[in-house]
């Protein structure tokens, strides 16, 4: 028995020793990021997003095949928690240890029993989602791909050894009478039957053998915990808490360094608890458009590129960019890729991903001057191929949010004047003239001219509902077209809105979330100045981008009123009987784009207006929520396509329409017309599919009159 | 030294103004002329491998302030606009140049750069307008520059794909084509914090080089006229002997050639 209390005390000392000086490191680490106001804001908020999300496992269920079998291992862990308690009083305190009041409760050791059989069963099922879908073979496809897999098998391994060694000296207990359970606890009684022949002693012996394992499993689990992406079981629940709720999309977080981040610090310290709980799970690459179409961005093997680094930065951010200690730097530095060097096919990996996540450099280099995010860590094509659709923030299960990590990259570089030279041109129309297409800003409303009837100036007359145009819908010549189709069904239903004339000036989504932070801020002051003065109810635009900034960052800065998508103002106008539209019985699928369905939750509005119209919407498998990006968001629509790096997110899109067999693909976003329109011409689909705007629709079942889907070609 | 212009905005649709002697002004935007950038950029470049002091200077014309601290952004050292000169119209070459060789002599710059000509002069007078009244070497059509101690090796492009390579003493005056890398992007929010230091000179401009030369140069505009819109464009086709022949029918018909 001492002996037993010798071996357990020395493998718990050791293991809390190991485990609590890494998590103490680790909390250093990210104690070194910058600030993250607001993280506490809301406490309601977080502690329901900890039931839902964490206890609840929300997101984990959306992919039920690993989400059932995830959530069963975690509750499965909440309830063995019990053994382990059980463990070291039978290991600490005495033979026959139950712990008081309900330790012999059969509900509990039926419990225990239970979870211990089901985590087992868990663990073969993720060896079979593991193996089916293995990264050797499917490669990109593989949402494993990049992940460090040798570290997940140790990880499986390890609970498979915790749960037979803890059920095997159970079993043992039930025939030496130290079990503190009757026969509900039916899997150790099971196999206690099993080892009754071997006699009392040779029980005891196994029991001793099996616990000490069992314990010794446990640390051990613990430290490699600690230091492996299996972490998350501790952090996770803390990344959640800190999490912008109810989502990080929508507005974007202007956090960190003013500048952006160019170097690991000036991330956020949130943004660097984010890099460190990543699960490596591969949920977000499995859905991200960038990955998906053979760019270099994948979301997962940016946050591990980052922690990685993040881990080896450690000496330098602690003891300065000399290095302080050489000696005990190098040591923890040799410690701290303890991630990465689970496998080293994490490297070749992060290799083969045209320097995707450029792997973690050594503990030389870490330990010396500060590297800069890119191109040191990561390249600059990764950054730059982000459409910011948000694909992976609604994936992501331990709510990491990518978005505000890469944007924050992003204005580091535009900081520093490295930026594609399209992309300058364009930012510097818009300072200068107030639109992308460095049109003169007094063109803006030239589209109205056509029209044959006023628009009203909303900065002479109040008016009810403000339309904010947009460039796109304002100075392309297609996209005008669709305008003034909008602008004929709101006035014929007697709409009373109005429109800036030249007082509009981009809103500045996209200037954002390329990173230029000064511009989109001189933006928001011109277009707030306008609206200041005026007087109206209610905004609405036709760009889901516009819409997106207007609704959720503008009252940031003083904007104080409901922002709708011409979707839901048609809706309401169908539902209030204002618009009678005949049926035009069509077959169509609709395509959600990403700021209307995944950053402002709309996507009712309009199935509700094609509903309306008669039109039987067949959805595509990536629908609603899930809806696959056009690939011009996030300022992508002005860099270069590198026709090198496979096909356009928008080609795969239609590909995937054209499969449903529909003729007609519905759009709600100017931009979405003018990229689908182009790849259905690409993809030689032209004939088959028809490219329609929802204003289009409603125009023909208005007028009756067949509808074109090119307008111009 | 770099000698920064303003132009009009040629995305503006440009009139005339009432009295029909310059363009309309008032409602037009300007923006710095893109040759001007040019020679930013490779002042920057040089001080970037030389350590200069980049001095850039205007006249005060529309919407310079905005350019100034653009390039104070960017990493010029100080930024002057000369006051007190014809402003809200059209500046001659002869007399920009003429203000402006005051100005330089007091400075006395190692080096003046300027875009080699600009919509307004598109005979890229300036440089060498700047040299005479200097009375420095000067170059123009500048592709490539390195400077080292005081002297200054000048790649000059001569068209048709020809290049010279030179060696000028410095002083000198320039008229930059290209940089050798395209001009920098300067971040809105850096413009702002040099707008907000307000490092900008205002400086009463010296009273011009007094020339016979602009008196004779001084052009008087008696009257512009917007172009004539052509209404049709014709397409040739048919093979290279008949095309050839219709050519010279419309140029007969044009009474362009004779015979
Ligand atoms: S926002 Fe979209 S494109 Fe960007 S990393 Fe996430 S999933 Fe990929
Ligand atoms: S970022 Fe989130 S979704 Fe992506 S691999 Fe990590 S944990 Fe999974």
């Amino acid at each position: 028995m001492l002996l037993r209390i010798v071996i357990g005390g020395v493998i718990v000392f050791v293991g809390l020793a190991l485990a609590g000086g890494r998590m103490l490191w680790l909390a250093r680490l990210i104690h070194s990021g910058a600030p993250a106001p607001g993280r506490l804001r809301g406490v309601g908020k977080r502690v329901w997003a900890e039931l839902v999300e964490v206890l609840g496992q929300r997101k984990l269920l959306k992919r039920r095949q690993s989400g059932i079998p995830h959530a069963l291992t975690f509750w499965g862990f909440i309830i063995l928690l019990f053994t382990i308690i059980e463990a070291f009083g039978d290991v600490f305190a005495r033979k026959s240890f139950a712990i008081p009041a309900i330790g012999r409760s059969p509900i509990l050791g039926f419990l225990e029993d239970l979870f211990a059989v089901v985590v087992l069963a868990a663990v073969i099922t993720f060896s079979i989602i593991r193996l089916v879908d293995s990264p050797a073979r499917r490669e990109r496809r593989s949402r494993f791909y990049g992940s460090h897999t040798r570290a997940a098998w140790l990880t499986l391994a390890m609970i498979a050894t915790v749960m037979v060694t803890l059920l095997g000296y159970r079993a043992a207990q039930t025939n030496t009478g130290d079990f503190p359970y009757d026969s509900w606890a039916f899997a150790s009684h099971g196999i206690g039957r099993l080892l009754a022949p071997l006699g009392t002693g040779t029980n005891s012996v196994i029991e001793t053998v099996l616990l000490l394992c069992n314990v010794a499993a446990i640390m051990g689990f613990l430290v490699f915990v600690t230091y492996s992406k299996h972490l998350h079981i501790f952090v996770a629940p803390l990344n959640v808490a800190f999490s912008r709720r109810p989502r990080a999309l929508g507005a974007l977080e202007v956090a960190g360094a003013a500048e952006g981040a160019g170097t690991i610090e000036e991330l956020s310290w949130k943004h660097l608890l984010d890099l460190v709980t990543c699960t490596e799970c591969g949920r977000c690459q499995a859905a991200c458009p960038a990955w998906n179409t053979s760019k270099p961005l994948s979301p997962k093997l940016l946050v591990m590129g980052l922690r990685d680094h993040l881990l080896s930065s450690g000496p330098r951010l602690f003891h300065g960019p000399a290095g302080g200690e050489p000696a005990r730097a190098s040591a923890t530095a040799a410690r701290a890729p303890g991630f990465a060097s689970t496998n080293g096919a994490g490297a070749a990996a992060g290799a083969a991903t045209a320097g995707a996540a450029a792997s973690t450099n050594g503990a030389g280099a870490a330990a010396g001057a500060a590297m800069s995010l890119v191109p040191d860590v990561i390249a600059p094509q990764v950054v730059w191929s982000c459409t910011t659709c948000g694909a992976c923030v609604e994936q992501c299960p331990v709510d990491i949010e990518h978005i505000d990590t890469i944007v924050d990259i992003r204005r580091h570089l535009v900081n520093e004047g490295e930026l594609e030279e399209g992309v300058q041109e364009v930012l510097k129309n818009i300072a200068q003239q107030g639109n992308s297409f460095g049109k003169s800003g007094r063109m803006r409303a030239r589209w109205v001219r056509e029209l044959g009837f006023p628009v009203k100036d909303a900065r002479k007359e109040k008016v009810r509902y403000l339309w904010f145009v947009g460039d796109f819908a304002s100075f392309d010549e297609r996209i005008a077209e669709l305008s003034r189709a909008l602008a004929r069904i709101l006035s014929d239903a007697g709409v009373d809105y109005g429109i800036l004339y030249d007082g509009e000036r981009n809103a500045g989504n996209d200037v954002r979330r390329i990173g230029e932070e000064g511009l989109f801020q001189l933006l928001v002051e011109q277009n707030m100045k306008t609206l200041n003065d005026i007087e109206f109810d209610s905004i609405f635009t036709t760009d889901p981008h516009s819409l997106n900034t207007l609704r959720n960052e503008y009252p940031a800065y003083g904007l104080d009123k409901a922002v709708l998508h011409y979707t839901e103002l048609l809706a309401d106008l169908i539902g209030s009987g204002a618009l009678r539209a005949r049926s035009l019985d069509r077959r169509v699928t609709y395509h959600d784009p990403c700021y209307l369905a995944r950053h402002n939750r709309i996507t009712q509005a309009p199935r509700q207006v094609l509903h309306a119209l008669g039109c039987e919407v067949v959805e595509m498998p990536r629908h609603g929520l899930n809806t696959f990006c056009c690939g011009a968001g996030g300022g992508r629509i002005w860099m270069t396509d590198d026709p090198a790096l496979g096909e356009r997110p928008s080609e795969s899109r239609i590909r995937e329409a054209v499969s449903l067999g529909v003729d007609t693909f519905v759009v709600a976003c100017p931009k979405d017309f003018t990229m689908y329109t182009d790849a259905a011409k690409t993809t030689g689909n032209d004939g088959r599919l028809e490219v329609v705007d929802v204003v289009q629709l409603v125009q023909q079942a208005l007028a009756g009159e067949p509808v074109e889907g090119m307008v111009v070609a | 030294m770099v000698l920064l212009k303003q132009l009009p905005d040629l995305v503006e649709e440009l009139e005339p103004s009432p009295d029909g002697t310059d363009i309309d002004r008032e409602f037009i935007k300007f923006i710095l002329n893109e040759f001007d950038d040019q020679a930013l950029e490779e002042a920057l470049v040089t001080k970037e491998s030389s350590g200069a002091e980049v001095i850039v200077v205007a006249l005060d014309e529309p919407e310079v302030d905005q350019v100034l601290y653009t390039a104070l952004a960017k990493g010029a050292d100080r930024a002057v606009k000369l006051t007190g000169v014809p402003a809200g119209t059209w500046v001659p070459t002869h007399l920009r140049a003429a203000i402006l060789a005051p100005f330089v002599r007091e400075l006395a710059p190692d080096l003046v750069l300027t875009g080699v000509q600009s919509a307004e002069d598109l005979d890229g007078q300036l440089a060498s307008l700047l040299g005479g009244y200097l009375d420095l070497p000067h170059a123009a059509v500048v592709v490539g520059l390195e400077v080292k101690d005081s002297i200054a090796r000048v790649v000059q492009e001569l068209g048709s794909g020809r290049s010279v390579e030179e060696q000028i003493t410095l002083p000198a005056v320039l008229g930059i084509q290209a940089a050798s890398q395209a001009p920098r992007y300067a971040p809105i929010s850096k413009i702002r914090q040099a707008m907000q230091a307000g490092g900008l000179e205002e400086l009463e401009a010296p009273a011009p080089v007094d020339s016979a030369d602009i008196a004779i140069a001084q052009v008087r505009i008696r009257r512009l006229y917007a172009p004539e819109k052509s209404t049709h464009a014709e397409m040739l086709t048919g093979d290279p002997g008949e095309v050839a022949t219709r050519i010279a029918e419309i140029l007969r018909s044009k009474g362009l050639v004779k015979a």
